[in-house]
C-alpha cells in the first residue's frame, strides 16, 4: 500500500489498519509470546520487556482501544480492580514498598504504542520515577480553570450540585459513550 | 476530628478549587501543581493504601479520573493526559490517603514522567513472572480482596507486616 492511499480511508478505516497492525492486539491473540502474569475474558496483564523497574507490568484490555476516554466505564471499572490486584500480588512477591499506577493518554503523555494500557510499576526508593514538581500558581488561574473543568464535569455527569444522593453509583447515568471523537484521538497520535 | 490531611480537606472542601463531587469520591484542583490544571481524584473512604480501599471506591475513582480527563481534554486544550497513583512512600506518596492525579500534557511543559527502559533478558523475566504468580494467581481467585486470600500461613504473616509498613510508614508524616 502507498502512503497517498491512506488518504482515501476512513478514519474508521485507520484505525482497523492500526488494530490489525498493533503488537499488543497480536500478543493478546498469542501471535506473539509474552510473560502472562493474568488473563481473563476482558483484560490481560503481562510483563514488560523493557520495564522501568524490575516486575513492571502492563494491564491492558483484550479489545483494541487508544486511550481512556474511549473505554466504557464497566471495563475500566474491571481494569481498576485488576491492576489494583497486580500491584499486590507485585508488591508481595517482589518486596517492594510501593508501587506507582501510570496511565498515559497520547504520544504527548509518553504513551508509546496505541493499545491503551495501565502501568504498575514497582518503586523502590531513590529510583526518582514521576518526580512531579511542586509550581506555584496564582489565584486567578486557579479559579478559571476550576469553572472551565467543573462545569465540564458537571454537564458531563449531570451533578451539579455537592448534595450527596442516595442512588448507587453503578446505577448512576454517568455518560458511557466515548467522550472523543475518533477525529480527535488520530491527532493525539500525530 | 480527622488527623488525615486529606480527610480536612474533604472537611473544609469550600476553601479548594472543588471540580466534582458524589458520594464516593470528589476531585480538586491541586493548589501547587505539577502543570496548570493538575486535578486530584480522591476517594472519600480515608485508605493509607490502595491494597486496603474497597474495590467499588478503586472502579469509582478511575472512572471520574476518566471523565476528568475528558473534561481536560475538552476544555483545557490538553494533547494528552496521565493518570498516575502513587502507592507507598518508597513510590514517593506524601499523605496516608489515596490520591489520583490528573495531569493535562501540552508540547513543552517541562513535566518529564519518562523512564529509562531497562533491558531484561528471557531469564529474567521468567523468574519474575514465577516470583509474581506465585502471589497474583491467590489474589486474582480470590473471591473479595483482602482476607480472603489463601496462601500459607507463613507467608500471610510475612505479608501483614509488609503492609503494616507501608501503613506505619505513612502515619509517620506530617
Amino acid at each position: 500500500m502507498q502512503p497517498e492511499d491512506l488518504q482515501n480511508f476512513s478514519q474508521e478505516e485507520i484505525i482497523e489498519l492500526q488494530r490489525k497492525n498493533c503488537i499488543f492486539c497480536k500478543i493478546i491473540h498469542k501471535e506473539i509470546p509474552s510473560n502472562e502474569i493474568y488473563s481473563d475474558e476482558k483484560v490481560f496483564v503481562i510483563l514488560d520487556i523493557n520495564p522501568a523497574n524490575e516486575g513492571h507490568c502492563l494491564v491492558m484490555p483484550k479489545h483494541h482501544y487508544q486511550i481512556l476516554p474511549q473505554i466504557p466505564d464497566e471495563l475500566i471499572a474491571h481494569l481498576s480492580v485488576v491492576a489494583k490486584k497486580t500491584s499486590r500480588a507485585v508488591l508481595k512477591s517482589l518486596g517492594v514498598k510501593g508501587t506507582t499506577i501510570f496511565i498515559a493518554n497520547g504520544a504527548l503523555a509518553g504513551q508509546k504504542a496505541p493499545h491503551f494500557m495501565l502501568h504498575v510499576i514497582p518503586r523502590k526508593n531513590n529510583d526518582m520515577l514521576f518526580q512531579m514538581q511542586k509550581n506555584a500558581s496564582d489565584e486567578k488561574l486557579l479559579e478559571e480553570i476550576k469553572s472551565k473543568l467543573s462545569a465540564k464535569m458537571a454537564a458531563m455527569t449531570g451533578k451539579k450540585t455537592m448534595i450527596a444522593h442516595k442512588e448507587e453509583p453503578k446505577k448512576e447515568k454517568l455518560d458511557t459513550k466515548a467522550d472523543m471523537d475518533i477525529n480527535k484521538i488520530s491527532e493525539l497520535f500525530g | 476530628m480527622t488527623t488525615c490531611d486529606i480527610c480536612k480537606i474533604l472537611e473544609n472542601k469550600n476553601e479548594f478549587k472543588l471540580i466534582y463531587e458524589d458520594e464516593l469520591c470528589f476531585s480538586i484542583l491541586h493548589e501547587s501543581p505539577a502543570v496548570d490544571g493538575h486535578t486530584l481524584v480522591i476517594p472519600k473512604k480515608h485508605s493509607p493504601i490502595l491494597e486496603e480501599l474497597d474495590d467499588k471506591s478503586i472502579e469509582h475513582m478511575f472512572i471520574i479520573a476518566n471523565k476528568i480527563s475528558s473534561a481536560i481534554f475538552d476544555t483545557l486544550g490538553a494533547h494528552g493526559t496521565n493518570i498516575i497513583l502513587n502507592n507507598g512512600l518508597a513510590a514517593g506518596q506524601e499523605l496516608p490517603h489515596v490520591v489520583l492525579n490528573v495531569l493535562p500534557r501540552k508540547e513543552n511543559d517541562k513535566l518529564n514522567l519518562e523512564w529509562q527502559a531497562k533491558k531484561a533478558t528471557e531469564g529474567e523475566l521468567k523468574t519474575t513472572q514465577s516470583m509474581i504468580k506465585s502471589y497474583s494467581e491467590h489474589i486474582f481467585s480470590g473471591k473479595d480482596s483482602l482476607p480472603e486470600v489463601k496462601i500459607k500461613h507463613e507467608t500471610i504473616n510475612e505479608n501483614k507486616q509488609e503492609e503494616d509498613y507501608m501503613i506505619k510508614g505513612l502515619k509517620r508524616l506530617p
